[in-house]
């Protein structure tokens, strides 16, 4: 990775081992950023480690592929069972599959928000890096820093109830779900819902009053160094209403207009995957629109997933509060689509009130505790299966092959970090370049280089990966020649 | 007094599934009451923090990758000293002594006054799909467990830990 006649400025956990994601920043001989490198080593194996087994195993293996987001693996998976077998889903299964996925994004949005986005957002960029994390947070706003550990809570508890296990889910199988929801239940979760939606609300009100009205917080959102105008996916609903558990895949490009619209079935007819020396992991990009290299001055189909970019994909949203705040949302960015970055971490919000209200409305229908949640199994009705849910960094597909008898020949997994790994790439170096000038860096400027990548909250395979440090920061920066002249650690 | 011992890991990741081997071994050998509890979960960070609340002690065995000691070591340490393991850490969320302390400041009356490390020092090499544990893993996950019981029997008697490494 080293270019010997530029300068590099390599961003990574000093503690790092192979396997993990660096971010390389190369200097020109001005000492301006020239290039930005995302890099992220892939763990292998997991397709031979399928093969072989029979398919009704997957949905409960592929919730170890990520410990982060298990939930979307596991629905994800169970979909493409579904089609194996060739099952029509009972509604009561669907519903409780779908409030599943809801109340995933909660417990993965709530996190990333509150843990990692808001000590930059709500602190602003320059707090005293020391406290400029959720202790910070805890300081200045008591009040809903306890709250959003409670309502993560909540998260855990309902997915405890609806998947068995909190963590890695067990219940969904091909044709529904294991088990169904109780009347007791329902109240159970139709209680932490309705407090979740509040908690949500609340959480809008915080950040119209600390991002939106401080100028360094505002300055993140609308500034220039965080926009990528590239093409956006998600799911949608029959209306082109959000959904997160089915529907049609929807692409726009940077203006908004509809480029493609297909069914998950059809992904390999226009996601295609270019190869970059450099990279381990591949490039998604849009086959209706072609790959002419990592740049978007050429044309290339680069697109974006994960939570703005969804919401930029959807006409609206179908839930009323959630709906307000989208339109509030685009109102401050100035209109649909957005392209700014550390908008994502809005986005999230929008999304973690939607999935509340969501929520809401299936639990509260009576289907949910119908006693039709699961349809027998019969023989293998198809030989390919492919299956798609919004996961909380972007759409994801799982598309499986198997024999007469339904043992697993071949396995492909597109996840949202490979849909993203262009975009990435691109908004740190456009980050690198607005804010490193003549090769002058302090911690403030890196915080928000770092903050374009961790917009993304990238899948850095880490909950089944080996690291050991706790994510500081080594800066390493090397003259004409390639050497190391300075080296940063925090 | 009430003792949690989490065995983290991923099952189906080669050597990264050690911890969890480790609390199913334990399992098989010793007697579950009111005042033990063993899990085998694959969370870090907060979620891991969480887990630990309201307990006298707390034992969390894991892989590591410290490239301070040979591969299969097996090393003891309080949570102070040592509480980067694996999964202790996740890029998603705080790290779990970030998690101890945060909780700390909320519930300090639930936090345990020991929280104790067991890592077994592997390969990053090793980390490939599979549901085996190398020869020398194996071996340590045995180790690992005498250390446990050892551990078990000192915490109960109220007698100060000595963590030492063990290879």
């Amino acid at each position: 990775m080293s270019e010997p006649k530029n300068n590099i400025i390599l961003i990574s956990p000093a503690t790092r081992l192979e396997g993990e994601a660096k971010i390389s920043i190369i200097l020109d001989e001005h000492g301006n950023a020239k290039d930005a490198y995302f890099q992220v080593i892939e763990l292998r194996g997991f397709e031979k480690f399928c093969q072989g087994r029979p398919v009704e195993e997957l949905p409960r293996i592929v919730t170890r592929v990520c410990g982060v987001c298990p939930w979307a693996h596991h629905l994800a998976s169970a979909k493409a069972t579904d089609v194996i077998f060739g099952i029509e889903l009972p509604r009561t299964a669907k519903m409780i599959r779908e409030m599943g996925e809801c109340v995933h994004i909660i417990h993965s949005h709530l996190v990333h928000f509150y843990a990692l986005a808001a000590p930059d957002l709500l602190l602003g960029p320059d707090y005293d890096p020391a406290y400029r994390n959720i202790f910070g947070l805890l300081k200045e706003f008591p009040e809903i820093a306890k709250s959003a550990l409670i309502h993560r809570g909540y998260a855990k508890k309902m997915q405890e109830i609806i998947g068995a296990k909190s963590t890695h889910p067990v219940t969904a199988i091909p044709g529904g779900m294991s088990k169904g929801i109780s009347p007791e239940e329902q109240k159970e979760i139709e209680k932490m819902a309705k407090s979740c939606v509040e908690f949500a609300t609340k959480s809008f009100e915080l950040f119209e009053k600390q991002v939106l009205k401080r100028d360094d917080t505002r300055e993140l959102i609308e500034s220039d160094t965080y926009n990528l105008p590239t093409y956006y996916m998600g799911t949608v609903d029959k209306n082109g209403k959000l959904n997160l558990y089915d529907g049609m895949i929807r692409v726009v490009d940077s203006k908004g207009n509809e480029i493609v619209k297909f069914k998950p079935e059809r992904y390999l007819d226009h996601i295609g995957e270019a190869v970059l020396e450099w990279s381990y992991i591949k490039f998604a990009y849009l086959k209706d629109v072609g790959w002419k290299g990592l740049s978007l001055d050429n044309g290339s189909g680069i697109y974006r997933v994960n939570s703005l970019a969804r919401l930029n994909a959807v006409d609206g949203i179908s839930t009323p509060l959630a709906s307000e705040a989208h339109d509030r949302m685009y109102e401050v960015l100035g209109g649909k689509p957005a392209h700014n970055a550390i908008a994502f971490n809005w986005a999230r919000l929008v999304e973690v009130l939607y999935a509340s209200e969501r929520i809401l409305e299936l639990v509260q229908d009576d289907d949910i505790t119908g006693k039709e949640y699961r349809i027998p199994l019969s023989e293998v009705k198809s030989k390919v299966g492919i299956g798609s849910v919004e996961a909380p960094r972007g759409t994801l597909f799982h598309h499986y092959e198997v024999d007469d008898n339904g043992i697993v020949k071949n396995v492909n997994l597109v996840v949202p970090t490979t849909q993203n790994n262009a975009a990435i790439c691109l908004s740190v170096k456009k980050a690198a370049t607005k804010l490193i000038k003549n090769g002058q860096i302090s911690e403030g400027l890196l915080n928000r280089i770092e903050m374009a990548f961790r917009a993304y909250d990238p899948c850095l395979a880490c909950a089944t990966h080996a690291l050991i440090g706790k994510m500081p920061m080594t800066v390493e920066i090397y003259d004409h020649e390639g050497q190391l002249v300075k080296r940063l650690v925090r | 007094m009430k003792i949690i011992i989490i065995g983290l890991g991923n099952p189906i990741l080669g050597d990264d599934g050690v911890g969890v081997r480790v609390v199913n071994m334990l399992k098989e050998q010793i007697d579950i009451d009111d005042s033990i509890e063993i899990r085998v979960e694959d969370v870090g960070g907060l979620e891991l923090a969480e887990m630990i609340l309201g307990y006298d002690a707390a034992i969390i065995v894991d892989a590591a990758i410290t490239q301070r000691y040979p591969v299969g070591t097996v090393f003891v340490k309080n949570i102070n000293e040592y509480p980067y393991t694996v999964h202790t850490v996740n890029p998603h969320d705080i790290n779990f002594i970030m998690g101890i302390s945060l909780f700390r400041r909320l519930f300090p009356e639930k936090i345990p006054d020991k929280i104790i490390v067991i890592g077994i020092e592997i390969n990053a090499n090793s980390l490939k799909f599979s549901n085996v544990l190398s020869p020398e893993i194996k071996n340590a996950a045995e180790k690992a467990v005498e250390i446990i019981l050892k551990l078990l029997n000192l915490i109960r008697r109220g007698v100060q830990c000595d963590c030492k490494i063990s290879n």
